[in-house]
């Protein structure tokens, strides 16, 4: 293959779409009111078990792929125009992950309502609750939450919940865009792949948690690192020795002592700002070591991948993110490991088992959730499979995103992380595997590294050539997107919650006095965000294993003095426990007959009380 | 000897200790590095070897306090 080929930019040699200037924008524009106009006519009670999709209508799906069809006639322009492009992703990004909050009258998934909780402890005790929770012993980010609520003059975090997952999703574009213009693919490709990234994010991460806050620090660590380092330019021996046996060379390079000690990176910025990254590097590395129990080890080996990939001039910073990481589980967390170490090392290297409890425990329930459950895996598979196209078919100056993509999987040899450390593995590799995706079409044409597929010449056949990129393009995007949006909210039938249930919680909270439980069947309720110690929450069926007659027979062994029955988890025990329609109504009869009374009643929740005891 | 009990070599102050070491030496590599100081292979080898001693330190009082408090 000639150097002239070599230098070529695929893109421009099909001859880029002219389309007026502003298409893409007003696109993008029609897309957003199209949203606005869907979600406002959204009726959030008409939810069926399919979740967020089910109440959404042709607008929304019109507004969402004229902003896919506005990116990528953006995406084919020359020249590139990042404002514009920037632009489109945002909307794209509020289209998908700000409906729910647009739409849900509440905040989702109790996980969510219970760090509030965690936050008030903090706000009114002055630190967290040693010994209550393991969330605890990594405090960082419900302390910075709990300054974020008295800095702005309020007692809870409630007001933060509902629009978490659109904001945090925005905060990541910038570290992403950063990510995508330096991972050594074409530009193009670069604003594709992050596009990719957000029509694939299903992983339902980005709720108020450490761990949506930690992946915002995982992602502006990498950034920081790749937009500072870059590999050392080098004289390629392959005219000499062939390209194999200078790639076999070069492979052998990753374990050299002058590879592992950052020599073969090099960066162009000044004395002041690298000292001034490294610095703040650690630090964030320090904020998410006290912040989150997985994310510190995923930096460190995100690090280390950029380390052997020449994107990393000083290997302390490795170094440093691992002590922190580990100190603080020495020290910090010790109120966690105290007692029950198993739970940290019980499943190293029981890959089996790690893998059975994050996928086949997943795989069950009625037809609608097991629809939303396979289509996620088939969507996951599918995105890998065009990582792999990828793989094969871009050019490169290192195979950077192949090994940050491997390098979460060793997290899942060390832990299960409770049956979802499969999911945070796919989630810290997304960035870059969306990047590869975006690769296979968009493999770009330069590097050293060449693909391992013959390239597809398109120049032979320029306008069509040109109509089935774009094509191609199109209905990538849109697929994916759809796809996420259908998987993305396809537990909200029982983890979106809705006024009714909030103020069934908070009547119970409110008539509860200290030692007081308040029963719940399963945690699919707004819980835990008040009186997190002295009014504890007592959970029937948190498996969903039990017969409805062992969950009667468990409240009355337990006797908690308040019983919150809600549309959620009645929905949950149809849909995942596989319970028959209308069962909460037998177990509310049930306890009725055993002494409890109705004391308050919305359209979607009913608070009882135990008229037994004192 | 007292510091050749488990709990006494697994205490709070000395992982912390040792831990604040090796970041102290893990900086000023970087620093020197960054900044172009020229260290002689003597004073590196001298500051690579410490930071791998301190690190296998670390390791074993970290261990211990796994074992010791678990």
């Amino acid at each position: 293959m000639s150097t002239d080929t070599l230098a070529r930019d695929s893109v421009s040699d099909l001859g880029v779409l002219r389309p007026s200037n502003t298409l893409g924008v007003i696109l993008g524009i029609v897309g957003l009111s199209l949203w606005i106009l869907s979600v406002r006519s959204a009726d959030f009670f008409n939810m069926s078990a399919l979740g967020l999709v089910s109440v959404l209508n042709w607008m929304y799906f019109a507004g969402l792929i004229l902003v896919c069809i506005g990116f990528v006639l953006e995406l084919l322009r020359a020249p590139l125009r990042p404002a514009r492009l920037t632009f489109l992703l945002a909307v794209l990004v509020v289209i998908i992950y700000g409906t729910a909050s647009a739409i849900e009258p509440v905040a989702g998934i109790t996980d969510s309502w219970i760090h509030a909780g965690f936050i008030q402890y903090i706000v009114q005790h002055g630190q967290p609750l040693n010994g209550y929770d393991a969330r605890f012993s990594w405090p960082g980010g419900f302390s910075l939450a709990a300054i974020l609520v008295s800095w702005v003059g309020k007692t809870n975090a409630y007001s933060f919940l509902r629009w978490f997952p659109l904001v945090i999703e925005l905060s990541y574009l910038a570290p992403l865009i950063v990510i995508a213009k330096n991972a050594g693919v074409s530009r193009r490709a670069g604003w594709l792949g992050v596009a990719l990234y957000y029509a694939t994010n299903w992983i339902f991460q980005d709720y108020f948690s450490p761990q949506a806050l930690n992946y915002l620090f995982f992602l502006v660590v990498i950034a920081a690192v790749l937009a500072c380092w870059r590999p050392r330019s080098r004289t390629t021996g392959s005219e000499v020795a062939g390209y194999w046996r200078e790639r076999v060379l070069q492979t052998r390079a990753i374990i050299s002592r002058e590879r592992l000690e950052g020599f073969d990176a090099v960066t162009e910025w000044s004395i002041s700002q690298t000292i001034g990254v490294l610095l703040l590097v650690c630090l964030i590395c320090f904020a998410s070591a006290i912040s989150h129990q997985l994310t510190p080890y995923a930096i460190v080996l995100a690090l280390a991948a950029c380390l052997i990939t020449r994107r990393l001039g000083r290997p302390e910073l490795v170094i440093v993110a691992g002590i922190l990481a580990v100190g603080w589980l020495s020290l910090g967390a010790s109120n966690y490991w105290i007692g029950h170490l198993s739970t940290i090392f019980g499943s190293v290297g029981a890959v089996g088992a790690t893998v059975g409890s994050n996928v086949t425990s997943h795989v069950t329930g009625s037809a609608s959730h097991l629809f939303v459950v396979k289509l996620r895996i088939l969507m996951t598979a599918a995105l890998y499979l065009m990582a792999g196209v990828g793989f094969l078919r871009r050019w490169s100056d290192s195979r950077l995103l192949e090994v940050l993509v491997a390098a979460p999987f060793l997290l899942v040899l060390a832990q299960n992380y409770g049956g979802e450390g499969l999911l945070r593995v796919v989630l810290f590799g997304l960035p870059f595997t969306s990047l590869m995706a975006a690769s296979a079409i968009l493999p770009g044409s330069r590097g050293s590294i060449r693909p391992l597929v013959p390239t597809i010449d398109f120049t032979r056949f320029r306008q069509s050539g040109r109509a089935v990129l774009a094509g191609v393009l199109l209905v990538t995007l849109i697929a994916f997107a759809i796809a996420t949006v259908v998987v993305r909210g396809g537990n909200d039938s029982y983890e979106a919650y809705s006024t009714g249930e909030l103020q069934a919680m908070n009547y119970a909270y409110s008539h509860a006095v200290t030692g007081q439980a308040i029963g719940v069947i399963a945690d699919y309720l707004p819980a835990g965000q008040e009186k997190i110690l002295s009014v504890p929450i007592y959970s029937a069926d948190f498996e969903g294993n039990l017969t409805l007659k062992q969950i009667d027979a468990d409240f009355l062994t337990v006797h908690p003095k308040w019983v919150v029955l809600s549309q959620s988890q009645e929905a949950w025990g149809e849909l995942v426990a596989g319970y028959p329609f209308g069962w909460e109504a037998t177990v509310e009869v049930g306890l009725i007959q055993k002494g409890y009374v109705i004391v308050k009643h919305w359209r979607t929740a009913t608070v009882l009380r135990d008229t037994t005891s004192t | 000897m007292f510091i050749a009990t488990p709990s006494a070599l697994g205490a709070p102050a000395v992982v912390l200790v040792t831990l604040i070491a090796c970041i102290v030496l893990l900086g000023v590599r970087a620093w020197a590095g960054v900044v172009g100081v020229a260290l002689t292979r003597r004073v590196m080898a001298l500051v690579n070897a410490s930071i791998v001693v301190l690190l296998v330190v670390l390791a074993v009082v970290i261990v211990i306090r796994f074992k010791t408090y678990a």
